[in-house]
């Protein structure tokens, strides 16, 4: 005879599902797991190459495309990428530096004499 | 190297820069060459890879000296304000703030702790080299030295023309790392073709004519193959990215293939790297052509003083070729849009990343700004060498030979048959 009360009554014979909720001590156990590797990658992890200037993390938009391998190497690439500053035209984009107005500025009427 | 001296952190468009690199770029060519001289060697001592290269630079407590220093005057004004030392950037800064040596983005401390600093592959200075930039400057030198063909430079250009001969064009300071020339290696063209040549197994567009006057040797050992490797590799991560547009159809990506020419690639720089060789050879290389590569990157002082202003870095640079009778490399926008983002290809590269096919994907994967950067340097390899990775891969075999058939039998007029010769 089956003990388990859902293999008993309008359920019995059938595929039951299995309880959707998850016990409080589960969930005590994830937060400490979560909270002990959050402090062992907090003490590994080297510092940033740039400290004080908080860098967008665009590797983030992929996280859902690649493996974790994957984004660690992209998240080395896109650091090693920021540490070359360039090109020229993200530079100019960024207004670092500037290209002559177009169409040029009207002369006054002081220029022309 | 000086680009990344003078560019602060963050590129990114949505956060306008505080500082302009243009600003730091006006004040950088306003240095007494000895403060130059030391943010070179601080930038060679803050690089990220020390433990890969084990060449000294000055000792910190010295250059910090130098860099700190408030007291670098054009002199004082006599007699009417005696005692006061006018600063050496007065009345020369073109627009904004003068920045101080130790304030350059690139070497600024960061909450009291040193950034480390990077700088571009030797590929970059080839290519901008490839433009004729290094010639055309030297010109603009002679020009400027033994005639008055051109008018008198401005005080900014001056100062410019002055750090530019004592740094660019001359022979370093025994004692610095960037200095690679000596009596055993006089010329510095002929070294920089002999070091390009055992990198990527290429001579300068224009070495036929440079040879006449710098003799230089091809070292035995160069990688020769590195050409054909890296277009194989371009053109299967091509591959990679046409797949990745394509909805349907054979998907021919091959991750094998790039891994392959990656690790290929990886292992000919190593090889020629290993021990930190070669390493003060390619700072000394990247650091020149970044100067001069910054000096047309927007309307500089000596731009102006040349009336060569103009829209883009290649017009620039075409504008000055002119004034001093030189032609600039036809392809010389082609070589400067390449020159960053190839940088960047050969240096992620070596790092090993692409070494196994796990993460061969992030070069073609639409959208990373890895897939872009590899996108512009297939589109502008393509553009500045005319020799297309986009194309398929067309096999050469052997031409196939005809079949043997009997000799054809002579025509004959219809209804008449022949008649036996008459005896």
């Amino acid at each position: 005879m089956n003990s388990d009360p859902r293999h008993e009554g309008p359920y019995e014979g059938k595929a039951v599902e299995e309880p959707t909720g998850i016990p409080k001590i589960v969930d005590e156990i994830v937060e400490h797991v979560e909270a002990a590797v959050e402090h062992v990658e907090h003490v590994l992890a080297p510092v940033p190459a740039d400290a004080s200037h908080q860098e967008p993390d665009e590797a983030e938009a992929f996280d859902s495309l690649f493996t974790r391998h994957q984004c660690e190497v992209l998240r080395d690439l896109l650091r090693l990428h920021r540490s070359l500053r360039g090109p020229q035209a993200l530079l100019e984009r960024a207004g670092h530096f500037t290209r002559p107005p177009f169409p040029p500025p009207p002369k006054t009427s002081d220029a022309r004499r | 190297m000086f680009l990344q001296l003078v560019t602060p952190p963050s590129t990114s468009p949505a956060a306008p820069p505080v500082t302009p690199a243009q600003n730091n770029v006006d004040s950088l060519w306003l240095y007494h060459p000895l403060q130059l001289s030391a943010i070179v060697e601080t930038m060679w001592r803050n690089r990220g890879n020390a433990p890969s290269s084990p060449f000294v630079a000055w000792p910190a407590d010295f250059t910090n000296l130098i860099l700190q220093d408030t007291t670098f005057y054009a002199g004082y004004p006599f007699p009417n304000t005696g005692g006061v030392g006018l600063p050496e950037y007065q009345g020369l800064m073109p627009s904004a703030d003068f920045i101080p040596p130790s304030q350059q983005p690139g070497i600024a401390l960061i909450s009291g702790n040193v950034p480390p600093t990077n700088w571009d592959h030797l590929i970059y200075a080839y290519l901008v080299e490839n433009t004729r930039i290094f010639d055309i400057f030297a010109k603009v030198l002679e020009a400027y030295m033994f005639s008055e063909r051109l008018e008198t430079p401005s005080p900014a250009t001056q100062q410019f023309l002055r750090n530019t001969e004592y740094l660019i064009y001359s022979d370093g300071l025994p004692t610095m790392v960037w200095t690679t020339a000596s009596r055993l290696r006089r010329d510095e063209i002929a070294n920089r073709m002999t070091w390009y040549y055992g990198m990527f197994g290429l001579d300068l567009a224009h070495a036929q004519q440079l040879s006449a006057q710098h003799p230089y040797e091809k070292p035995a050992a160069a990688n020769r193959d590195f050409i054909p490797t890296f277009e194989a590799f371009a053109s299967e991560v091509w591959q990679g990215i046409q797949n990745s547009k394509n909805t349907s159809g054979v998907n021919t990506t091959d991750d094998e293939a790039i891994s392959t020419a990656a690790r290929r690639i990886f292992d000919m720089m190593a090889t020629r790297r290993l021990n930190g060789n070669l390493s003060r050879e390619e700072f000394r290389a990247v650091a020149i052509m970044s100067w001069l590569h910054l000096a047309v990157m927007y309307d500089s002082p000596v731009v102006q003083d040349l009336k060569a202003s103009a829209s883009s870095p290649e017009m620039r640079l075409q504008k000055i070729a002119e004034r001093v009778g030189m032609p600039a490399h036809i392809k010389t926008k082609p070589l400067l849009d390449l020159s960053q983002e190839f940088s960047f290809l050969l240096q992620s590269i070596e790092t090993g990343a692409y070494n196994t096919p796990g993460a061969a994907s992030l070069l073609y994967t639409l959208g990373t700004p890895i897939e872009q950067s590899a996108e512009i340097v297939i589109d502008q390899y393509s553009l500045a060498t005319g020799r297309n990775l986009k194309a398929s891969h067309v096999a050469v075999t052997e031409r196939r030979t005809a079949p043997r058939l009997p000799p054809a039998p002579p025509a004959r007029p219809n209804g008449r048959a022949d008649r036996p010769a008459a005896a």
